[in-house]
C-alpha cells in the first residue's frame, strides 16, 4: 500500500492547521468528543461492474474512528472541528482495501434553544483515501448544508444538499492499456477519482418510545461513478471521461469513470446498547444510470457498532 | 371515612366544572381514599400508571388559601447537578421565592436553559471552574423544564410550589405528607408525562387532625418528551 504524504495540497494543509487551532485551548469554551465505529457487512458490486461476470460482491469490515471539538460561539452558533481516521478491509477484494484520513469544519445556526429549534449546519470537510494502487487514491473535498427539525420526540427530519469534488493523482502512461484500444489521440484523462458531483438528500427517523430508532432515506447524486469491467468496448471506451488499468485487481481489469446519475435509498435500525452506544442494522441500495444508458446496481448491508466516549 | 370519601370526591367533580384551565380528569384516571388512621395527620398518595406500574418523580403538592399554610418562611436553595451528561435530580421541588443552581460535575461544558413561562433564562457554556456563578430565583409556581442546549436529552423539571407542602414519588410511587395544619386543601398531583393539560390533576381533599388519608390513583402517561441520547449510524454527528 502506498501512502501519499499527508500534506499534498494547499487545502489539506489549510485544513490540517484548522484542526490543530481546534487543540489550543484558550480559543474558546469548547467541548471535546470523540466516537467509534466499528461495522461489517457485505457489498454486492464492488467494483460497480456493468455486466453480472464482473459484479464481485464482498464481505468487509470497517473501522472509524473521529474525535474533535465543540465551539459554542453563541446561544444560536457552534462550530465543531473534527478530524477521522478509517479503514476498510474487504475479504473477497483485497484490492478494495483503504485507509482514510479527513478533517471537518461544521457550523451550526440554531434558530432557539432546545432540541426542538431547527438547526441550519454548513459543513465542509477535506479528506484523502490511499488504496492498493494509486489510481484509486483520491482526496475528498466536501461542503455541505442541511436542516435539521426534530418534529416531535420520535421523529427527526433532515433534508440537504452537498457537493463533493474528488481528485486523483497524476498517473503515469500505462502501457497495458494500449490493449484496450486506447488512443492517445484522444487522450482520455487517466483520472479515474478525478471529478465533482452534486446531490440531494433527505432523511426521516423515527424513535420509538424504548430506544429503537428506525430510518428511511433517499439521496440523488449527479455526478460520476467508477466501475471495472474485464471487457471494456469501443463504445464503453468513447462513454468513458477517464480509464486506467484497474489496481484493484491482479490483472486483466480495468477501471474507467462514466458520468452517471444515482439513486440512493437506504433503511436503518438503530438499537441503544447503552446511554451512549448502539448497535446498527442498515441496507443501502444504489440505483446507478450512467450515460450510454448503463444501468447498474449495488447493494451494501452492515451491521455497525458505534460508541460515543 | 365514608363522608371524607364522598366530600371528596363530590368536590372534585364541582371543581372539575369550575377550573376549565388546568383540571381535567381523564377517564382512565381514578382516585380512590382507602383508609385513614389515627396518628399526625398527613396524606399518603400511591401512584400507578395504566399497565400498574409505580409512577415516579411525580409530586403532590397540597394548595391552600390559607397563608399558613407554608410551614418555613426561610428561602430555598436547592441544587440540579449535571453529571454524566445527564441533570441529576430529574425532578425537583422549589418554594417559590427559592433559587436552584446548576453544578456541573462533568468534565466538559454545558448550556442550561429554559423557556418555560414560569421561567425564562439560558446561562452560558460552562464548565465545573464556573458552576457557582450561575443561580436562577424561582417567583412564580409553576413548572420549568430545563435542559441543555448542547446536548439535546438532558431534561430535568423544576416544580416551583406555593409551599412546602410538596414531596415527589419514590420508586415505589408512594408520595406522603405530614404535619399540614388540619382543613380543606387542593391536593395536586403532576407528573412532567401526565396526560393532562399542563401535566397536571387537582382534587379537594380534607385533612382531619390525627388522621393520615391513604389515597391511590391511577393515571395515564403520555409519551416522554426526553430525545433519545444514544447515537446512531445513521446521524453519528455530535449532538
Amino acid at each position: 500500500m502506498q501512502f501519499s504524504p499527508l500534506i499534498k495540497s494547499p487545502r489539506l494543509a489549510t485544513i490540517v492547521c484548522a484542526a490543530l487551532l481546534s487543540s489550543l485551548p484558550a480559543l474558546t469554551h469548547a467541548n471535546t468528543f470523540s466516537q467509534v465505529a466499528v461495522s461489517a457487512g457485505e457489498e454486492s458490486n464492488v467494483p460497480r461492474a456493468l455486466d453480472g461476470p464482473n459484479e464481485k460482491e464482498s464481505r468487509f469490515t470497517q473501522l472509524e474512528y473521529s474525535f474533535g471539538k465543540l465551539y459554542e460561539m453563541g446561544a444560536k452558533n457552534t462550530l465543531v472541528l473534527s478530524a477521522a481516521v478509517s479503514s476498510a478491509k474487504f475479504t473477497d477484494l483485497r484490492g478494495f482495501d483503504r485507509v482514510g484520513l479527513s478533517v471537518a469544519a461544521n457550523y451550526n445556526y440554531k434558530w432557539a434553544l432546545g432540541a426542538y429549534a431547527p438547526v441550519v449546519s454548513l459543513s465542509t470537510s477535506y479528506g484523502v483515501e490511499e488504496y492498493m494502487g494509486r489510481a484509486r487514491d483520491n482526496d475528498l473535498l466536501t461542503v455541505d448544508v442541511s436542516y435539521l427539525k426534530r418534529l416531535s420526540p420520535a421523529w427527526f427530519l433532515t433534508l440537504g444538499a452537498d457537493y463533493r469534488n474528488s481528485g486523483a493523482d497524476s498517473l503515469p502512461f500505462d502501457p497495458i492499456i494500449n490493449e484496450f484500444g486506447y488512443d492517445p489521440v484522444r487522450s482520455l484523462p487517466f483520472d479515474l477519482y478525478d471529478y465533482d458531483s452534486t446531490s440531494l438528500y433527505a432523511d426521516l427517523e423515527y424513535a420509538f418510545e424504548n430506544g429503537l430508532l428506525l430510518n428511511g432515506g433517499y439521496r440523488r447524486v449527479n455526478g460520476f461513478t467508477v466501475s471495472s469491467t474485464t471487457t471494456p468496448t469501443l463504445k464503453l471506451y468513447k462513454l468513458a471521461s477517464a480509464l486506467y488499468t484497474d489496481p484493484a485487481f491482479d490483472s486483466g481489469w480495468v477501471a474507467y469513470q462514466l458520468e452517471a446519475d444515482t439513486n440512493e435509498w437506504s433503511l436503518g435500525l438503530s438499537v441503544p446498547s447503552s446511554r451512549d452506544s448502539s448497535i446498527n442494522l442498515g441496507y443501502s441500495f444504489y440505483d446507478i444510470r450512467a450515460v450510454g444508458r448503463k444501468t447498474y446496481t449495488n447493494r451494501i448491508f452492515s451491521v455497525s457498532y458505534v460508541h460515543n466516549f | 371515612m365514608t363522608t371524607i370519601l364522598m366530600k371528596a370526591i363530590d368536590n372534585f367533580f364541582q371543581c372539575s366544572l369550575q377550573k376549565a384551565a388546568g383540571f381535567v380528569f381523564a377517564l382512565s384516571v381514578s382516585f380512590a381514599l382507602l383508609t385513614s388512621f389515627a396518628s399526625a395527620q398527613g396524606v399518603v398518595l400511591r401512584l400507578q400508571d395504566s399497565d400498574g406500574e409505580p409512577v415516579v418523580e411525580a409530586v403532590m403538592e397540597l394548595l391552600s388559601d390559607s397563608a399558613s399554610s407554608s410551614t418555613s418562611t426561610a428561602l430555598q436553595e436547592v441544587e440540579i447537578d449535571q453529571r454524566d451528561k445527564e441533570f441529576i435530580p430529574s425532578v425537583t421541588t422549589v418554594v417559590a421565592g427559592g433559587s436552584a443552581s446548576f453544578p456541573n460535575s462533568d468534565d466538559i461544558l454545558h448550556h442550561v436553559y429554559s423557556f418555560s413561562p414560569a421561567k425564562t433564562f439560558d446561562t452560558p457554556l460552562y464548565g465545573s471552574d464556573l458552576d457557582s456563578q450561575y443561580r436562577e430565583v424561582f417567583d412564580v409556581p409553576g413548572v420549568i423544564e430545563i435542559g441543555c442546549n448542547i446536548h439535546d436529552w438532558m431534561l430535568a423539571y423544576i416544580y416551583v410550589g406555593q409551599s412546602e407542602l410538596m414531596a415527589i414519588s419514590d420508586e415505589q410511587g408512594v408520595v406522603s405528607l405530614t404535619g399540614m395544619a388540619p382543613g380543606s386543601y387542593t391536593l395536586r398531583v403532576w407528573h412532567s408525562r401526565l396526560d393532562a393539560p399542563q401535566n397536571y390533576m387537582e382534587q379537594e381533599v380534607i385533612i382531619e387532625a390525627g388522621r393520615t388519608a391513604e389515597l391511590e390513583m391511577t393515571i395515564e402517561l403520555a409519551r416522554d418528551r426526553r430525545v433519545r441520547r444514544a447515537p446512531s449510524a445513521n446521524r453519528k454527528r455530535y449532538r
